[in-house]
């Protein structure tokens, strides 16, 4: 049984299409990408070959946007395949999805889904998490996204949902943390519990991101820099899990290269404040 | 065993789709929104992406027809096109014909979108090393009878019946487009991706008609023998070597068979 965790490659980022020609002028300090698998499945032509040279230079994740692991009619076998190949290409460090689902009976929503906290949204997950790693040959990695409505059908907490999930699938964690706190704001729970209560042992990336605050409610753009109660959140995921592979996410209002990476420095110094102080 | 989350999702799907409510009696409310007002941040975030996703795809086309009418247009597109495809790279795949069919008095915005459509689809179309002027070189008389070409896999032909290219070359150059005119006579334009970068140009009919037989498989020597029906043997002759080497040197060509 191999080990359940790959060790973490470092601080990483979202590679975005707007910053090819920067990772291609010269070396960066950003220690892995993380590439959207969906923009790559695709026949030839210019993405695969910048994954390619990206890849010749970076670690490379794959992160999904349209498994739709919650689908109650189980997965695509053919987007399986597809991404199976993608992987055998590129030989990513590991793949991730959501947890959620994006569309039924044939319709493709293209958003990230919340799935009701049920006993019956579990074991369908659970199937269908297997069936996807069965396909691929590794463990999944799923994170925990953003959501802004809640089920009557839920029977448990998101965190105890993901707890479960990670036991029975046998499957990894993204913990996005931005997504821990703009759901914790919408649905009105404590953000530092669902850090404390997430399976320690499965965490095998950490996602960083901006978001809107819209007074009632907060929505997940990716479009803004992290805020700071995103940055004690991650404080605390750092005292708790220790060194974990963490990037950063920004899909709108792109700034320069430079400008992530001087963001993702802070992730840097807020993760090596943490394992000061786990030393003392 | 999955059959009440199955229920669900199909009626949060119709929520978003349509004007199906039956989904709010199992959202919860919290705090300062009810279920309505939770639901329709996913309702407008659906509009909303599949509106960038075109925006994006349709560049061109977006520019030309403004934010308003764009944003109006593409906003009756997607509610009546639910997506189908995976990947939201494939959404819009109808919406040149679609506007052409929705806007018959506006036909030029229709072709615009089909050419935005088709260098989108050039650009991460399937790879395919262009053929060699060398692969030529050691073809006998006899080759030369029945030789055929493989084409690019990324070619389009696009019909052209309105001032389309110059429209499209003048937004992309960020300029204010000239007034859409019909052509005297309709065009074709070649779209097709040479390396990484997608290409498109203007044909005659002749060379138009030439590409189209090459496609379904028609030999080399057949087009020239066309041509030489009307005109001078000598004039057939240099329009088919011109042909030749345009193709290769612009990697239309990717192979023999």
């Amino acid at each position: 049984m191999p080990r359940l965790l790959q060790p973490s490659p470092g601080f990483g980022l979202g590679l975005r299409p707007a910053h090819y020609a920067a990772f291609l002028e010269a070396p960066r300090q950003v220690d892995w990408l993380e590439a959207i698998s969906e923009n790559y499945l695709v026949p030839g032509g210019k993405p695969l070959v910048m994954l390619e040279a990206m890849r010749a230079r970076y670690p490379i994740v794959l992160h999904g946007v349209s498994m739709s692991i919650g689908s109650a009619r189980g997965l695509d076998a053919r987007y399986l395949r597809a991404l199976a190949a993608l992987a055998a290409r590129v030989q990513p460090l590991w793949i991730s999805d959501h947890l959620c689902w994006t569309g039924v009976h044939g319709r493709q929503l293209h958003d990230l889904l919340p799935l009701p906290y049920s006993e019956e949204a579990l074991r369908v997950v659970v199937r269908n998490v297997r069936q996807a790693q069965d396909a691929l040959g590794r463990r999944l990695v799923l994170e925990n996204v953003s959501s802004y409505a809640a089920y009557r059908a839920s029977t448990m907490s998101e965190w105890e949902f993901l707890a479960a999930l990670a036991e029975e699938a046998d499957c990894l964690l993204l913990l996005d943390v931005n997504n821990v706190y703009v759901s914790s704001v919408n649905h009105g729970y404590d953000a530092a519990r669902f850090i404390d209560a997430v399976p320690a042992a499965r965490v095998q990336q950490i996602h960083l991101a901006g978001h809107r605050h819209h007074g009632t409610h907060i929505v997940d753009t990716h479009d803004q820099p992290i805020a700071d109660p995103v940055w004690a959140l991650y404080r605390r995921a750092c005292e708790r899990f220790g060194p974990v592979a963490t990037m950063i996410e920004r899909d709108d209002c792109i700034p320069p290269l430079g400008t992530l990476i001087e963001e993702l420095d802070t992730a840097r110094a807020v993760a090596a404040g943490a394992a000061q102080r786990q030393a003392a | 065993m999955s059959a009440a989350l199955e229920q669900l999702q199909a009626r949060f799907a119709a929520g978003i789709l349509g004007e199906d409510r039956a989904i709010l009696g199992a959202l919860c409310a919290h705090g300062g929104l009810d279920a309505a007002e939770r639901f329709a941040i996913y309702r407008d975030a659906y509009r909303a992406r599949l509106i960038d996703a075109l925006a994006d795809t349709f560049g061109h086309t977006a520019r030309y027809l403004g934010e308003q009418r764009f944003h109006a247009r593409a906003l009756a597109y997607v509610e009546t096109h639910a997506p189908t495809a995976t990947s939201i790279r494939w959404y819009g795949a109808q919406w040149p014909a679609w506007l052409r069919r929705a806007y018959p008095q506006d036909a030029a915005t229709a072709e615009l979108a089909a050419l935005d459509w088709a260098l989108r689809a050039a650009f991460d179309c399937a790879d395919a090393a262009p053929l060699e002027a060398a692969a030529l070189a050691g073809l006998s008389p006899q080759d030369w009878d029945r030789v055929r070409f493989r084409l690019h896999p990324s070619l389009r032909l696009l019909a052209q019946r309105w001032n389309t290219v110059a429209l499209w070359q003048a937004l992309d150059a960020e300029q204010t487009p000239p007034a859409a005119l019909r052509l005297p006579q309709a065009g074709v334009v070649a779209v097709w991706r040479r390396e990484l970068q997608p290409h498109f140009r203007t044909l005659d009919r002749e060379e138009d008609a030439a590409l189209r037989s090459l496609r379904v498989g028609a030999p080399f020597a057949a087009l020239c023998t066309r041509l030489a029906e009307t005109r001078a043997p000598q004039d057939a002759a240099a329009i088919a070597g011109h042909w030749l080497r345009r193709w290769l040197d612009e990697g239309l060509l990717i192979g023999l068979r």
